[in-house]
């Protein structure tokens, strides 16, 4: 995507941002973002309610809400993987298509179940 | 996503809705709670190219069992009982078909109150029914869906007129796209016996979970232990396929290019047209992936004794990514189910085949026959990024693909106002932003009189929101690539594909070329003549003298192959038409200010007098036309067969006893019209060569495919002499790529990672920058600065040279 960056007074500006709330995909969002919390996003009320309540900081590993180095946290998952017997991987639509690409990709290598919101 | 798997849909793009609806109806779907934006940007107050008003020129029809807040917006609001939506709209069927209706009222509603709608429908410009979630979690599930595209069906008899779902929360319609290319399915996979196996009655999550967890949309990875059926291979068998596994996924980040060994292939008899070489006795040295002079010492060796060495396969035309493509898949779910390939066959990656097979296994199958280079052909360039995407995945061959450029209003706008200069400028930005290699064009203008339903077939005839004519977008067109100096000509489907008479139009257009390089495509497809006592013939002999006669053109064939196949074409008024005559599934799917596409899935049978016409016509181009290096061999695929039947046409064109003996098996009418000639010329394994990789290189302007000269890329394939020609081509001894051996036996060994091609046409002519946002901001639902598509969606990019740097 070609999201342009800019700084305004110590405020992350992200111009024509995709947002994946909804099936409708607006593609103009300009999203402020200050000390890793969004502030201010110019979608509707939806995408508001989405973006700036987007407390959780998920890009650091953690097992069991513990934060932990990334090895540790792979290690785990790979074992919780192995040790399952009928494993589902499911979601995948809120998240881009590399993402989805690397779940169907373990799903292949372990054998299991693959699901999205298409279902429920 | 099941009632699409089971039928197809007409639909379009949403920039349609925005430029052209008329008449917008939501059927139990809420936009102003559940895509709060949907009416502004494409369906109520958004204002498009032919709805310059807005809201005001359109008319907006809400239908619920409540009252919603998107009512306050509607014209005509419609409450309806809960759970009769199958009844509704079997009964909106009959109405359009014209069948009188007893009862008064049906789910709630008037019949009175349908019928009238159903008008509405019928006279409408462009009508749309958006339908929500609600409809398939009552009574009759997928079927409400099924009979809302049926009726869409219907209504496309009187009125352009789509029917789409609007789908639930987050983009689970693009993780439908991706499962689906990468496994056949949209949703539903299990992958317990080591390939992708779908059933929504078992592996979708409702049915794998404990009911409280339904609805929560939020889980990523869920898991559950303990086996409740037989086919999980509970216990350690699991635990150790994982482990296996895990270790050989190591390797993924240095198999991209692999190792560049030395490698000596001696004894082997070469077949290299574009060096004149016919089985040659020499050997062919390969370094770093390149064919050298002198492999130097300790390179590996390949006794190739009792085999032909060619350069690996080039597919000058074949669909096998992008949006239509994947539409195929998700519509014939039946194909996928019996033919697959799995982690434990000794593939990295598992898949389902069938005729529109899915990403990894169209690599596989490729380099299985010997190709390492495939085109695909016809992506518009809103479907770009998909496309890349999908080409992103598919293994062991090299890519590129073109772009659909003859239905584009821009180029459209600026043929009518005489801009030459601005049309070059604008296709070179287009090339560019697609990351595509060439351009293509389909049916020029036919899309825009097929969203009117319409369709021309003249070339000199006008559109409809256009003074232009096919002729002006060919030529157009054409010079502007010239000018661009792009590598490959234009690459051409003619208007009045698949009907009588076609011949004439094919005719007209090499006239109207007056000399300009072209490709015609699938040529076979518009060889028919109105003669005969059935009013319809093959023209093939025709075209032949034709192509004979004028140097300028090229042309791929798209020979028929008796059997099951799905039909796949931009051309949407021709994919209606085939769903007209065969009631096959159909789907349609306009796109935005650029092309229109169907998909229809068609069995082409031997007893049938047309399929067999149809499949003599190729065979007549193959043999009738005299220059193999201007005659290359397709299948459309997967539109006239799959490219895995081309070991046999191989045979049919070599062996002529084989050739006559499959056409004692065809209709005995048809039979009786193919000209003597044809029963007789028999193809050398030189003419192989040429029409399956050195002139479909050449063409392409790919110069390091396509022969094996020094410099050349190290794609190989070794094939083992036999007199059965299509066992020879089906099974390669040995393929190459890029310097390893990747195939043994017609048989994966290893898996690789391909290239993609593209060019990037020099930018500057003149300044069009203006008028895109123009287009953008007012026509498109993309915003321009998303548009283009980054190099970081190609695998392995390689920019071929394009102008002036190729020359
Ligand atoms: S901004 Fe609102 S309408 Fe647009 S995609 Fe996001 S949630 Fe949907």
């Amino acid at each position: 995507m070609a999201e342009a960056v800019r700084m305004e007074d110590g405020t992350k500006v992200f111009e024509n941002v995709v947002c994946p709330f909804c099936a409708t995909l607006c593609d103009d969002l300009t999203v402020h973002v200050k000390d890793n919390q969004v502030t201010k996003v110019n979608g509707c009320n939806l995408c508001k309610g989405v973006f700036l309540n987007a407390h959780k900081d998920w890009t650091r590993p953690m097992i069991g809400g513990e934060e932990t180095e990334y090895e540790e946290a792979v290690e785990e998952a790979a074992q919780i993987l192995a040790r399952a017997h009928n494993p589902l991987i499911f979601g995948l639509s809120a998240t881009d298509v590399e993402a989805q690409k690397k779940c169907i990709e373990l799903a292949d290598l372990i054998g299991a179940n693959l699901d999205n919101a298409s279902s429920v | 996503m099941v009632a699409l798997q089971l039928g197809g849909a007409p639909a379009a793009t949403l920039g349609e809705v925005r430029n052209r609806a008329d008449l917008v109806i939501f059927w139990g779907s809420n936009p102003a709670d559940n895509h709060p934006r949907h009416f502004a940007r494409y369906s109520g107050t958004a204002k498009g190219r032919f709805t310059p008003k807005g809201r005001k020129d359109r008319y907006v029809v809400v239908a619920d069992i409540r009252e919603t807040p998107s009512m306050k917006y509607a014209d005509e609001s419609i409450r309806v009982a809960p759970g009769h939506d199958y009844e509704i709209f079997t009964v909106m069927r009959m109405l359009t078909k014209g069948i009188e209706v007893e009862a008064e009222e049906i789910g709630g509603v008037k019949v009175a109150t349908l019928a009238a709608l159903v008008e509405r429908c019928k006279k409408a410009r462009m009508g749309v029914l958006f339908f929500g979630q609600g409809i398939t979690e009552t009574r009759g599930k997928h079927q409400n869906s099924v009979a809302i595209y049926q009726f869409g069906k219907d209504m496309n008899r009187h009125s352009k007129f789509l029917t789409m779902p609007m789908r639930g929360h987050y983009n689970v319609v693009g993780s439908g796209n991706t499962m689906c290319w990468q496994t056949g399915y949209p949703f539903a996979v299990n992958f317990g016996r080591g390939y992708p196996q779908f059933n929504p009655g078992e592996f979708s999550v409702v049915d794998l979970l404990p009911c409280r967890l339904r609805g929560r949309r939020t889980g990523w990875i869920t898991w559950r232990s303990g086996c409740r059926r037989c086919w999980s291979r509970p216990g350690p068998r699991t635990t150790c396929r994982w482990r296996r596994s895990s270790r050989g996924s190591r390797n993924c980040a240095r198999r991209r290019r692999g190792k560049r060994m030395a490698l000596s292939i001696i004894n082997g008899e070469v077949v290299d047209p574009a060096h004149g070489e016919d089985r040659v006795p020499r050997a062919v040295h390969i370094r770093e992936g390149k064919v050298v002079a002198d492999a130097g010492s300790g390179a590996a060796v390949i006794d190739a004794r009792g085999c032909v060495v060619m350069a690996g396969g080039v597919d000058i035309h074949t669909h096998v990514a992008g949006p239509k493509v994947n539409f195929a898949r998700l519509m014939t779910p039946e194909d996928h189910r019996y033919d697959h390939i799995s982690r434990e066959g000794g593939y990295e990656r598992s898949g389902t085949g069938g005729v529109a097979a899915t990403v990894f296994t169209t690599g596989y199958r490729y380099a299985e026959l010997g190709y390492t280079t495939i085109v695909e052909p016809a992506v518009p360039p809103l479907g770009a990024r998909h496309a890349h995407e999908e080409l992103f995945d598919i293994p062991m061959t090299d890519k590129a693909m073109f772009v659909l450029l003859g239905n584009s209003e821009i180029v459209h706008q600026y043929l009518e106002k005489g801009e030459k200069a601005k049309l070059t400028e604008y296709l070179a930005w287009i090339v560019d932003a697609a990351k595509a290699y060439s351009v293509k064009i389909v049916n020029p203008g036919g899309a825009n009189l097929w969203k009117y339903r319409g369709n021309l077939h003249d070339l000199d005839e006008k559109m409809r929101d256009f003074a232009v004519t096919p002729r002006q977008i060919i030529t157009g067109i054409s010079d502007a690539m010239t000018e661009l100096g792009m590598p490959h000509p234009l690459h051409l489907h003619c208007n009045n594909l698949g009907i009588p008479d076609s011949y004439k139009t094919v005719l007209a257009t090499i006239k109207a070329l007056e000399g300009r390089q072209i490709h015609l495509t699938h040529l076979q497809f518009n060889s028919y003549g109105a003669g005969g006592k059935r009013k319809f013939n093959s023209m093939a002999p025709a075209l032949a003298d034709a192509v004979n006669q004028n140097l300028n053109v090229t042309v791929d064939v798209g020979q028929v192959i008796f059997g099951k196949t799905v039909t796949i074409t931009a051309d949407g008024p021709f994919e209606y038409h085939l769903h007209q005559i065969t009631g096959s599934k159909w789907y349609n799917g306009d796109v935005e200010c650029e092309d229109g596409c169907g998909v229809v899935p068609y069995d082409y049978k031997r007893k049938s007098f047309v399929n067999s016409v149809q499949w003599a016509a190729g065979l007549e181009l193959f043999l009738l036309i005299d220059d193999p290096w201007r005659v290359y061999l397709t299948t459309d695929h997967p539109n006239a067969g799959p490219f895995m039947s081309y070991p046999h046409i191989i045979r049919m064109l070599m062996d002529k006893d084989y050739r006559r003996e499959q056409a004692e098996k065809i209709s005995a009418e048809a039979r009786s019209e193919i000209p003597l000639k044809v029963l007789e010329r028999e193809y050398s394994l030189y003419e192989i060569a040429i029409i399956t990789r050195a002139a479909t290189a050449k063409r392409l302007g790919l110069a390091n495919k396509g022969h094996l000269g020094a410099g050349a890329d190290a794609d190989v394939t070794i094939y083992r002499k036999s007199s059965n020609y299509e066992e020879m081509f089906a099974k390669p001894a040995y393929v190459i790529k890029n310097g390893e051996v990747v195939v043994k036996d017609g048989k994966v060994v290893k898996h690789v990672e391909g290239a993609t091609y593209y060019v990037k046409p020099e930018r500057g002519r003149a300044d069009i920058q203006a008028d895109l946002e123009n287009f953008f901001e007012n026509y498109y639902t993309v915003n321009l600065a998303n548009y283009p598509v980054g190099l970081e969606y190609l695998r392995d990019p390689v920019e071929a040279a394009c102008g002036a740097s190729a020359a």
